[in-house]
């Protein structure tokens, strides 16, 4: 008896290999995970040639287990002599049965364990389950303005010391250093989720510093000369899930999520601040690759992002950077078909500018940064984005960080929402 | 068509079931479905004597007599087990819902369903149980 495990779209798929005897159930339930509250798991039986009552009582030891937990048991492909015994048995009408285990984990992903609050949407991008978490007001907090990095126009003056939050999702440019000197070269674009800062210093590396705040012994402050933290709690914890075959574009992703905000959310004001954690099919990132210091100002001087400086100033990805890895996202969308006459539309310019690199849109400007990690276990089946991130941080291993570009495609992932009522000056400064 | 086996008690013994039961379902032409039957009826009787049978670990368990003789499969299991006979245990109800299943008496259920008549006798300080399949050609 051999177990095989492996994440597939968020859903643990447990594939059971030979023989559920009485001798192999045994072997089963020592190699078997115990299962996570409010996970899914899928028993994938192509490979089960045989099944006993010691194998029915391995699978309904794991229901009883799961089903303690909030978390769901499915089974798929199961052979037909098997399915005689689980007929026998009665645990047929117990365990639901799937042809595959593809269609198993569409069911599961679909399915709320409590079945009640959450609402499902079904988009051409793929399917969108709705859970409420809070319905606090969000905001947009932000710092300097992204204005000042286009127009490569920061000067010691215009940089703040931003303390580190340990619950802060947030994104901007800035450095670490405990000097003028030392950070205005350096700047480069940051992310903040997590309990993890991840910056991309200007320093010709192209490498990203990773750190950990929480386990550092002194308290970070990050020198910033744009930033903006998403604030005030999550509105709504998404489960997305891209159509079978096609996945979907941070782009589409934003966009059905705005139309769907019009038709289900009445305090909409065209403005969302999201956290995601993204399985990515592939990235496609950006990165300023000199500090957009006074002093590096381009000698024709126009902005950075102009045609003529876009190259020099912006490494931006022509092919996919990396192919599926986990990204912990943090970013924000203004909905320009939307009404936005309930938000500042100066500090909205603060945020929001057009990168040459994505496709250029007349209905969405998006803001993205992006930290990729390979390994990452399985979502944990909570409705809690820190919990879920903290997880990937831990038990990951770091690849890289980015401005993401919005053709970025992902396969499914875990979003959570933030109704932005209001976008304010930041005046939580160090 | 016969054939005979013996089991020690420890479940580890399960794994020679398979090539036993196999064997005997190729001499004898059973069917894939038969020998899926056999398979299941074999272990959960033997699996029920290691568990509960007072044997000790190790020692010699249990016989078992398998006969294709026209048209009928005989599946005779002969241990020197404390005394007990499967036939008598209630049938689990398996329209309960899941929290409230009962974990044992599923395998005797399962070889009643998949046999045709079942008989039990103590003899000679032996418990032995027959059971009878009709074969389809």
């Amino acid at each position: 008896m051999k177990i095989e495990l492996r994440s597939e779209q968020g859903v643990n798929v447990v594939k059971l290999v030979g023989r559920l005897d009485g001798f192999g159930a045994k072997e089963a339930e020592k190699l078997l995970p115990p299962v996570a509250p409010g996970s899914a798991v899928v028993f994938d039986c192509s490979d089960l040639s045989y099944l006993s009552s010691a194998g029915v009582r391995f699978l309904l030891t794991a229901h009883h287990a799961a089903a303690s937990g909030d978390a769901v048991v499915a089974l798929s492909a199961v052979q037909p002599y098997c399915v005689s015994v689980l007929e026998m048995s009665g645990l047929a009408g117990i365990i639901p049965i799937y042809a595959s285990p593809g269609e198993a984990m569409n069911e599961l992903q679909h399915r709320s364990a409590d079945g009640t609050s959450a609402e499902k949407c079904e988009m051409e991008t793929g399917v969108f389950i709705f859970h409420p978490v809070s319905s606090t007001a969000g905001t947009i907090d932000i710092l300097g303005e992204v204005g000042n990095v286009i127009d490569c126009a920061i000067t010691e003056e215009l940089v703040v010391g931003k303390p580190f939050f340990e619950t802060e999702y947030s994104l901007g440019v800035g450095a670490l250093g405990a000097k003028p000197d030392d950070y205005l070269p350096l700047m480069g674009e940051a992310i903040m989720v997590a309990g993890a800062m991840v910056w991309l210093p200007t320093d010709g590396n192209n490498t990203p510093d990773y750190m950990i705040p929480r386990k550092a012994s002194t308290s970070v402050v990050m020198q910033t000369g744009f930033n903006a933290s998403i604030r005030g709690g999550f509105n709504e914890f998404v489960k997305f899930t891209a159509a079978p075959g096609r996945p979907a574009s941070v782009r589409d992703i934003y966009r059905a999520l705005f139309d769907l905000a019009k038709k289900r959310r009445p305090e909409y004001r065209g403005v969302l601040g999201l956290a995601m954690r993204a399985e990515i099919h592939e990235a496609f990132g950006a990165g300023i690759m000199k500090s957009p210091v006074l002093s590096n100002r381009p000698a024709n001087g126009k902005m950075i992002t102009d045609p003529s400086n876009y190259d020099a100033w912006f490494e931006s990805d022509k092919t996919p950077r990396n192919q599926g890895t986990t990204a912990l996202i943090c970013g924000a969308g203004e909905d320009l078909t939307a009404d936005l006459s309930r938000i500042d539309q100066e500090l909205l310019r603060r945020m929001f500018y057009i990168n040459l690199a994505n496709k250029a849109s007349q209905d969405e400007v998006l803001h993205n940064h992006a930290v990729f990690f390979r390994n990452a276990p399985a979502p944990g089946g909570t409705r809690d984005m820190d919990v879920e991130m903290r997880r990937v941080v831990d038990e990951g291993e770091f690849v890289d960080m980015r401005h993401l570009l919005d053709q970025t495609t992902i396969k499914s992932a875990l979003i959570a929402v933030s109704y932005v009522q209001e976008v304010r000056e930041d005046t939580r400064v160090g | 068509m016969n054939a005979t086996a013996d089991f020690v008690s420890d479940r580890a013994e399960l794994e020679k079931l398979e090539g036993f039961t196999a064997d005997f379902a190729a001499k004898a032409g059973l069917s894939d479905k038969d020998l899926f039957a056999l398979q299941i009826i074999v272990e959960e009787l033997v699996t029920n004597v290691i568990d509960y049978g007072g044997v000790p670990a190790g020692e010699h368990a249990v016989h078992v007599d398998l006969i294709l003789e026209d048209g009928e499969m005989t599946i005779c299991l002969t241990d020197r087990g404390k005394e007990y006979n499967p036939l008598l245990r209630e049938d689990p109800d398996t329209t309960l819902p899941a929290e409230q299943r009962p974990i044992g008496g599923l395998g005797v259920h399962f070889c009643k369903k998949l046999t045709d008549a079942q008989d039990y006798e103590r003899r000679d300080g032996c418990n032995v149980l027959t059971l009878r399949k009709n074969i389809s050609s």
